[in-house]
Order: C-alpha cells, then sequence, then structure tokens
C-alpha cells in the first residue's frame, strides 16, 4: 500500500481506538500490525523496543482503570491497557516500515499536498538527530556555567530556536542555490500512480477494523 | 516575512524545525510523565489500602491531576511558532510536526500523538485564526482559551470522563486551562520577548 494511504489508514483506526471500546479492536489491531511489521522484515530488536516502552504506561493504565471504573470492571481495564500496546504498534506500522522521505514523497504524489510543504517538512525532519545533539550540547554548556537548564527554563527553547532560525535560513539558501522553486511544476524521476487497487485495500481494511470494533 | 499569506519554504522549515525541537523535547519530558503516572497509581493505590474511595482518590490524584497540570506543556510549540510567522497554518503545522517527531523517536503513546497533535493544533490554530493573525498578542490569549476547550473536550471523550463527577471535571479543567496559560501562554511569551530583544524576530 501507498506510505500515504497507509498513514490515513493508521490515522483512522487510531481514532476509532480512541473512542470505541472494544476488546476484539484492539487485539486484531495488535496482531495485524505485527504480522505486517513481520512481514516488513522490521528487526526484533524494535518489537522489544516497544514492548519495553509500552510496559509500565500498559500496567500502569490497567490498574488506573481497574481502581478507577466504579464496578471494578476487569474488561474495562484489559480494554484500556491493551489500547496502549495498540497505539504503539500503529505507531510501528507508520514509523519502521517505510523511511520518512518515501512517505513525504507519496504525500506529493498520491495526496497532491503542495510540494513547498512537503520538501520543507523533509528537510526538517531530516535534522532530527542534529536537533537531538543540538539541545543536549546546549544543556551542557549551560552546566558548564553553573546553569542547569530543564525544561521550566525559557532559555533553553530560545537557543534551541535561534539554531533553527541559522538551520532553516541555510537549509532554504541550499535549497534555493539546487533550483527548487517554491510555485513552479515539478516533473519526477519515479512515477507511481494509485491504482484501483491500492484503494480498494484501503477502503476493506477500514471495513474490517469497522466490523471488529463492532464485535462484542 | 512580510507577505503575510504566502508560505515561503524557509517559513515552511522554520515551523517544521520548532516543532522538531518541542517533539524532542515532549518525547523527554513524557518518558518521565509515564514513568511517574504509571508507577505511582499502582502503588498509591497499593499503599492506601483496598477501600475504594482511598483507592480512588489516590490513582486519581496521580493521574487526572497530572495529566491537567503537564497539558501546556505539549501545547507549547504552536504557539510560539505562530507569534514568530503569524502565518495561517504555523501553529498546527508546527504542533504537527511536534507530535510526529515524539512519535518516531519513540514514545509511548504510538499514535495517539499525532491525533492529539491534530486536537491541540486545531485548537490553538483557532485563537490565531480569530484575530484573523493580525494581532499575534491577541490571538495568543484567545488560542490558550480555544486550545483549552477543544483538547479539554476531545480528553473527555477519549479517557470516558463521563463517568466521574461534574465538580471534578471541572476542577480537572480549571488546572487544565492554568496549565496551558502558564506553559503555553506565558511561557511562550517570555521565549518571545527574549527573542524580540534579540532582534531576530519581529
Amino acid at each position: 500500500m501507498k506510505p500515504a494511504l497507509k498513514f490515513i489508514l493508521v490515522f483512522f483506526i487510531g481514532l476509532e481506538l480512541a473512542f470505541i471500546r472494544s476488546l476484539w479492536l484492539n487485539i486484531f489491531t495488535i496482531i495485524g500490525a505485527m504480522i505486517y511489521l513481520l512481514f516488513k522484515r522490521v528487526s526484533i530488536k524494535k518489537f522489544i523496543w516497544i514492548g519495553l516502552i509500552g510496559f509500565v504506561p500498559f500496567v500502569g493504565s490497567w490498574f488506573m482503570y481497574f481502581n478507577l471504573s466504579i464496578d471494578h470492571s476487569a474488561p474495562f481495564a484489559w480494554i484500556m491497557a491493551l489500547r496502549v500496546y495498540a497505539y504503539m504498534f500503529l505507531g510501528g506500522v507508520v514509523v519502521y516500515s517505510q523511511t520518512t522521505t518515501q512517505l513525504m514523497r507519496s504525500f506529493e504524489q498520491d495526496l497532491h499536498m503542495n510540494p513547498t510543504f512537503v520538501y520543507g517538512i523533509l528537510g526538517a525532519l531530516n535534522f532530527l538527530p542534529k536537533m537531538n545533539r543540538q539541545i543536549k550540547i546546549i544543556r551542557a554548556s549551560g552546566k558548564m556555567r553553573g546553569v542547569r537548564l530543564t525544561i521550566f527554563s525559557p532559555q533553553l527553547y530560545v537557543k534551541a530556536i535561534y539554531n533553527s532560525f541559522v538551520w532553516s535560513n541555510n537549509l532554504s539558501q541550499a535549497m534555493y542555490a539546487h533550483g527548487f522553486l517554491e510555485d513552479a511544476k515539478r516533473t519526477h524521476y519515479q512515477q507511481k500512480p494509485l491504482t484501483c487497487k491500492e484503494i480498494l485495500e484501503f477502503l476493506f481494511m477500514i471495513i474490517l477494523s469497522i466490523i471488529a470494533s463492532l464485535i462484542k | 516575512m512580510n507577505n503575510n499569506k504566502h508560505w515561503k519554504i524557509i517559513d515552511v522549515i522554520l515551523a517544521a524545525l520548532i516543532g522538531v525541537i518541542f517533539g524532542v523535547l515532549y518525547f523527554g519530558f513524557g518518558l518521565s510523565w509515564n514513568a511517574f503516572v504509571s508507577l505511582f497509581t499502582p502503588l498509591a493505590s497499593f499503599l492506601s489500602g483496598h477501600s475504594l474511595a482511598s483507592s480512588l482518590s489516590a490513582s486519581l490524584i496521580a493521574a487526572q491531576v497530572t495529566t491537567a497540570a503537564t497539558t501546556g506543556l505539549f501545547m507549547m510549540a504552536g504557539p510560539i511558532a505562530a507569534l514568530i510567522l503569524k502565518k495561517p497554518g504555523s501553529a498546527f503545522l508546527s504542533n504537527l510536526i511536534a507530535s510526529v517527531v515524539e512519535m518516531v523517536i519513540g514514545s509511548a503513546w504510538g499514535v495517539l500523538d499525532i491525533i492529539w497533535g491534530i486536537v491541540q493544533g486545531a485548537g490553538i490554530e483557532a485563537g490565531f485564526a480569530l484575530t484573523l493573525y493580525k494581532k499575534p498578542r491577541l490571538g495568543l490569549w484567545l488560542s490558550i482559551v480555544t486550545g483549552s476547550i477543544v483538547s479539554f473536550v476531545y480528553h473527555y471523550f477519549e479517557k470516558s470522563y463521563y463517568k466521574f463527577d461534574f465538580a471534578y471535571v471541572m476542577i480537572l479543567f480549571l488546572i487544565w486551562f492554568l496549565s496551558i496559560l502558564i506553559f503555553a501562554g506565558l511561557m511562550d511569551l517570555i521565549i518571545f520577548k527574549v527573542l524580540k530583544k534579540a532582534k531576530l524576530v519581529k
């Protein structure tokens, strides 16, 4: 399936999970997403990572909803707890089964999003590791001067935003230098138009998820 | 940044980069948030014995109040981007990117992050849209109101708050609103003022 369609599908199922309390929808989502990730040959390390990171919220929400609900209903607690993993595996489908470039390119070609936004966002997302490092640098240099920069200190944000000013300036200059024009029509090297089969697949998955949510 | 409605590539990159900054910070914050809420709740209900009332109150204090008190932190990206760029859609874009980045790094909320990013972004955007992007300062205060209402209404349904007492939900909303006022409102204003002093923004 096209990455953009997959993204919309995942988003739709996510909304369903948020509003419909159905145990079967949760279970089917988790199993389906796991099978899809296995099929895409995602490394087992990433499965373990999802399992580890979700474990604490899983246990926490089970106890929370078990205690919260007036009748102490275990099924409701299981729904809310399994939802954590359903969300995480859905997130895994978006994050691990394709690259950001593929996703953004699909947004441009299949959904006809404005290329300025597509390439701007793609450029910024590629700064993610650099930004991660930069925030560590800002905190470390603050510590050297005896200033502890926490999440509550505006200084940290101001410095990071200053960096993003510099980087956005540099990156846009570089893109202009490579011939990027905002409103020009673009040609594509690889063209893969949306097929009827993919749209049908998409609709089939949505109908399947609705049926799963109706099982009591 | 003189032509107000037209998005140039530099504006898109800047808005998205602001989203990336906050996404990285949200992730760091979300980890400790989850550890606190999830470990504190079972512990509190265990320590307070098995009586319904005490375990109920303990877990309520742990989870709901913490959620309400920290919600403003997760809404900081939108207002600051709108204040800097003053363009339609900047708050929404920034908040959405922040939530996507948080998910990509691997937060415990998965796809819920994106839904939250869209809900919060739309709420903040509504406030700035009410002033037609002409008065950013007024838009900031309006966006706090609209942002807190929209996000709370969504939270109300998603977390089944209708199971609780109405007065209690109202108190939660008050905490919710104050948190957004402090973090998304005042802190963003301070950041904006410092940037303005440094002559980086108009």
